[in-house]
């Protein structure tokens, strides 16, 4: 009975099925996506929080004085090894940004906080060292920061304090920025514009430079 | 009496002088630095904290700022006395050596730029060493090189900060706008 006004609307009885699968297919895919876009930032947000955690936990190691020479030394490794827990925590208090650093700046890494930019300097050994996150994540909020501003970086060694210097829009395929430098200096990058549809066509460039009277 | 009063003044007049002379030798403004210290380190007076003695040779006590680790090495720059920089210096460790930061005796590759570390110039040659944990050990001490830049040639790739979810949410949102147009004529024309 229902399908006689869709047969006069359409014409063909073919062309309302057609269009019952396409109505079926969209509800089906959009869902699938939009439950896709729920799941990551679920995850972005409890994997987040549960690496800053475990990143505070990592600072106060348990008592090692019984433990073998052997299993101290696996510990450390452990530590160190590219895990889910992060290397350190991004912190820009006048944006109030509190993230979690990666090892690497693979999607994974991306979604749940900050990820070191392989071929670039590590906060304890110095250099450039350089963060990427994602502009429409925890990185949206460097939009507001400003020359002067502090960047912290707490690694489970030191706390690192850097001074922002620079802040610059270059093309995605200009990485003069990331190259090494002989002090200490930090540079987050994400994308630009912060509010795109799509692969965005220039990055942001946030530059600092060691602030020596940090201590511990 | 008075005369043995008198000499007992000047020997012991004379005693103290002989142990206070070293002491004022052993002072970063009168040091001897060898001409091959001076050469390798021309500051080395200016970023000198002490003289010390160790295993019957004197050596300056340096202190400065880490700025850089590598694989049995670090890369400092010392304090000079009105509170700049020196150049940045290269020490080379063996891997089993430590350093001692905040009580505790420390790997190199363990350490972080910014920790404040304290090495021994030897003033009459050319070498430098990182003070180690234990100081009952011997000082590792190296040649001292001359500040060069240390700076990797390399040029990283821009990352991929781009992240899909963006599009995916709005590919969702069309589809379901669209789902939502083809069932609302749908049920328009069933009813």
């Amino acid at each position: 009975m229902g399908h006689i006004p869709i047969r006069r609307f359409h014409g063909t009885r073919g062309f309302a099925r057609a269009l019952r699968w396409s109505e079926a297919f969209c509800w089906i895919a959009g869902a699938l996506l939009c439950s896709l876009f729920a799941l990551a930032q679920a995850d972005s947000a409890l994997g987040s929080t549960r690496a800053l955690k475990d990143f505070a936990e990592s600072l106060t190691p348990p008592d090692q004085t019984l433990w073998s020479a052997g299993r101290v030394r696996d510990y450390q490794v452990a530590l160190n090894a590219p895990t889910g827990t992060p290397i350190a925590v991004l912190k820009v208090p006048a944006l109030k940004l509190e993230v979690p650093v990666f090892e690497t700046d693979d999607e994974i890494s991306l979604n749940r906080g900050a990820g070191l930019i392989a071929g670039m300097g590590r906060p304890d050994q110095g250099g450039n060292v350089g963060i990427a996150g994602h502009r429409d994540g925890f990185f949206r909020v460097l939009k507001d920061i400003k020359v002067g501003d502090l960047i912290e970086i707490r690694t489970r060694i030191k706390l690192h304090r850097y001074r922002v210097t620079s802040i610059d829009i270059v093309d995605e395929t200009d990485s003069r920025r990331l190259v090494d430098t002989e002090l200490p200096s930090v540079t987050l990058v994400t994308c630009y514009p912060f509010y795109y549809l799509g692969n965005a066509p220039q990055r942001y460039i946030v530059a600092g430079t060691y602030e020596w009277s940090s201590e511990s | 009496m008075r005369r043995s009063i008198y000499l007992s003044i000047i020997g012991v007049t004379a005693l103290l002088g002989g142990v206070a002379a070293p002491a004022l030798a052993a002072d970063c403004a009168n040091a001897q630095f060898s001409d091959a210290v001076l050469a390798r380190f021309p500051n080395i007076r200016a970023v000198c904290t002490a003289i010390v003695e160790k295993e019957g040779q004197q050596y300056a006590v340096v202190k400065g700022d880490l700025v850089r680790t590598g694989s049995n090495a670090v890369y400092m720059k010392f304090t000079l006395a009105d509170g700049t920089k020196s150049d940045t210096r290269k020490i080379e460790t063996k891997p089993e050596f430590r350093v001692k930061i905040n009580g505790t005796p420390t790997r190199v590759r363990d350490l972080a730029v910014g920790q404040e570390l304290t090495a021994y110039v030897k003033v009459s040659d050319p070498v430098i060493a990182l003070e180690p944990a234990d100081e009952t050990v011997a000082l590792d001490l190296t040649p001292i090189e001359p500040a060069a830049p240390m700076v990797a040639q390399t040029e990283p790739e821009m990352p991929r900060t781009a992240s899909a979810l963006p599009t995916l949410v709005g590919l969702g949102g069309i589809l379901l706008a669209f789902a939502g147009m083809l069932t609302f004529f749908r049920l328009r024309r069933e009813s």
